[in-house]
């Protein structure tokens, strides 16, 4: 299951799965029958890595309220500093010779540092900033995917011969012109 | 007059149709949205000419299209699959050929535009209920293959198209009638689309994945019956006025249909409940699509939205005089429409100039 949501008020594209996640749509990737799999599109990557895109089942996990009830507001922002200067020292005194024996200390300090905080990694107010994010503009204008898309085809259709032929029939035209005359008087 | 052609456009899942007025008549041309890919040899292109057959040619890759790849899918089973551009009503996304089929068959079908004025009007889906499919995608596709050609383009929902062709007429509490208001259906093999309408303007408009391959598919499971017989008897045998209970398939279908029916109008009101208060006189609900063509398909609806809680009564279940043209007759319809407007539009522009 790879529930994606898109909470912006802007159409999103995923170029490499060929998809359009609506305005406000939530989608199982998972269910569709896309041509690549989501987990190896590097456009969705992207798109979650800047918060175009929200991951709903993973953040479900990620905010279980019952396991962070013990943590101080504001907690997870200020461990996280603290962890990065810590993993800044660890890996500014790391000598070639003893780098697995440094990573060993580094890995215990980020540990450490990640038991204080619990299994909580996003405090309130900075989800409430992450959220902000989501607005971001990334629909595509429709008369430039349209072009996009014209230009595929254009590769596509470029050295192909056929030879196609239809079934055609032919009908008194009378009931279509008087429907055409009806509805331009009504609209 | 220009010499401004209009053209309405059907890209079914099974059936590929195109609708053009042309002195006085309407011409409808019509094939299967389908193809095979055959290996590539020496003679092959002798084999296909010799043979008749329709064909792409794309590099060293042949292609048999429309009715001819099922010919051929039956003359070589196992061998050769039938493959479809479209699959549940939008561009089929397992299929790496879709686009260049298609592109050949609006090539073949439609040529290029003659000139900037040149109107085609397609449809596409409308919204799906059941997490189905996304359209957006697959009408960028298919105006950027229209605009390649040099065509303005128009797209309706496909449930309008019916509404557009069929004309199903409300009367109003004051005993006006309210001409194009109602409810069109249309029945594909990919997907069910319904519109409301009044006065050929869209209220409201969805669709759901059961359709005719949907049918088929849940027939050949239950009876294991092969596909191909199980198309074959809906399409020659099944008749809602006669069921024959000793034939599994058929005693099969009706229960199917009747399922099928019981699903889109359970949906349908829903949504139909947010603009309820606006329709509280009769609609006529008008039919038309492949899958609707069956002898009494409309009895068969009347007699199961007669058994449901519908949050809007139902005047007539009408049938299309012509079902498996009404949607590209309705498209033409918008297509003449869209022409004049803009026409009018351009006098108008140039009069002020």
């Amino acid at each position: 299951m790879l529930i994606i949501a898109n909470k912006s008020n802007k159409n999103i594209v995923i170029s490499d799965l060929k998809l359009v996640i609506k305005k406000k749509q939530v989608l199982d990737l998972d269910k569709l029958n896309l041509h690549i799999s989501p987990k190896s599109s590097k456009d969705l990557r992207i798109l979650l890595s800047n918060g175009s895109l929200i991951q709903m089942n993973r953040s479900k996990i990620d905010t279980d309220s019952n396991k962070t009830a013990d943590v101080p507001k504001n907690v997870n922002s200020d461990i996280l500093v603290e962890m990065k200067k810590i993993i800044r020292s660890e890996i500014s005194k790391q000598k070639p010779k003893n780098i697995v024996a440094d990573n060993t200390n580094v890995i215990k300090a980020i540990q450490h540092l990640t038991n204080l905080v619990g299994k909580s990694s996003v405090s309130s107010g900075e989800k409430e900033k992450t959220e902000e994010n989501y607005n971001i503009d990334v629909d595509i204008d429709e008369d430039k995917l349209v072009e996009i898309h014209a230009k595929k085809i254009e590769r596509i259709a470029g050295l192909t011969e056929r030879y196609v032929e239809y079934v055609e029939e032919e009908s008194d035209n009378a009931s279509v012109i008087d429907n055409v005359e009806e509805l331009e008087n009504m609209l | 007059m220009s010499a401004n052609r209009i053209v309405g456009v059907d890209l079914g899942t099974m059936f590929f149709q195109v609708a053009e007025n042309k002195e006085g008549k309407i011409n409808i041309k019509t094939t299967r949205n389908a193809f095979v890919e055959l290996e590539s040899s020496d003679d092959i292109e002798d084999v296909l000419k010799q043979n008749g057959w329709q064909y792409v040619k794309d590099g060293k890759r042949y292609y048999v299209i429309g009715e001819d790849s099922l010919r051929v899918a039956k003359m070589f089973p196992g061998k050769v699959e039938l493959r479809r551009p479209l699959k549940d009503g939008v561009l089929n996304k397992g299929e790496d050929k879709k686009l260049l089929i298609l592109n050949e068959l609006i090539e073949s079908s439609i040529g290029k535009a003659p000139d900037n004025n040149s109107v085609v009007c397609f449809c596409v889906s409308s919204e799906s209920v059941d997490g189905s499919s996304d359209n957006t995608y697959h009408k960028a596709r298919l105006q950027g293959i229209f605009k390649r050609l040099g065509w303005k383009t128009k797209v309706i929902e496909e449930g309008l198209a019916v509404i557009l062709s069929e004309r199903p007429v409300m009367v109003e509490r004051d005993g006006s009638e309210a001409l194009y208001s109602g409810i069109g259906i249309s029945m594909g093999s990919g997907r069910i689309n319904c519109v409301l309408s009044y006065k050929g303007l869209q209220i409201i408009g969805m669709s759901v994945a059961r359709a005719g391959d949907y049918l088929d598919q849940k027939v050949s499971d239950q009876t294991d019956t092969p596909i191909s017989q199980v198309i074959s008897k809906k399409e020659n045998l099944l008749d809602f006025e006669s069921i024959d209970y000793n034939d599994d398939v058929i005693f099969a279908l009706d229960a199917y249909y009747s399922s099928m029916i019981q699903y889109v109008f359970s949906i349908f009101a829903k949504k139909f409940a947010a603009v309820k208060s606006q329709f509280d006189v009769p609609l006529d609900i008008v039919v038309a699509g492949g899958t609707a063509m069956p002898n009494g398909f409309n009895k068969k609806i009347s007699e199961v939205i007669a058994e449901m809680d519908l949050p809007f009564k139902v005047k007539e279940v009408r049938l299309s005089k012509d079902p498996r043209n009404s949607v590209v007759k309705g498209l033409l319809t918008q297509a003449i429409i869209y022409h004049r407007k803009n026409s009018n539009e351009e006098v108008k522009e140039k009069k002020q100039e």
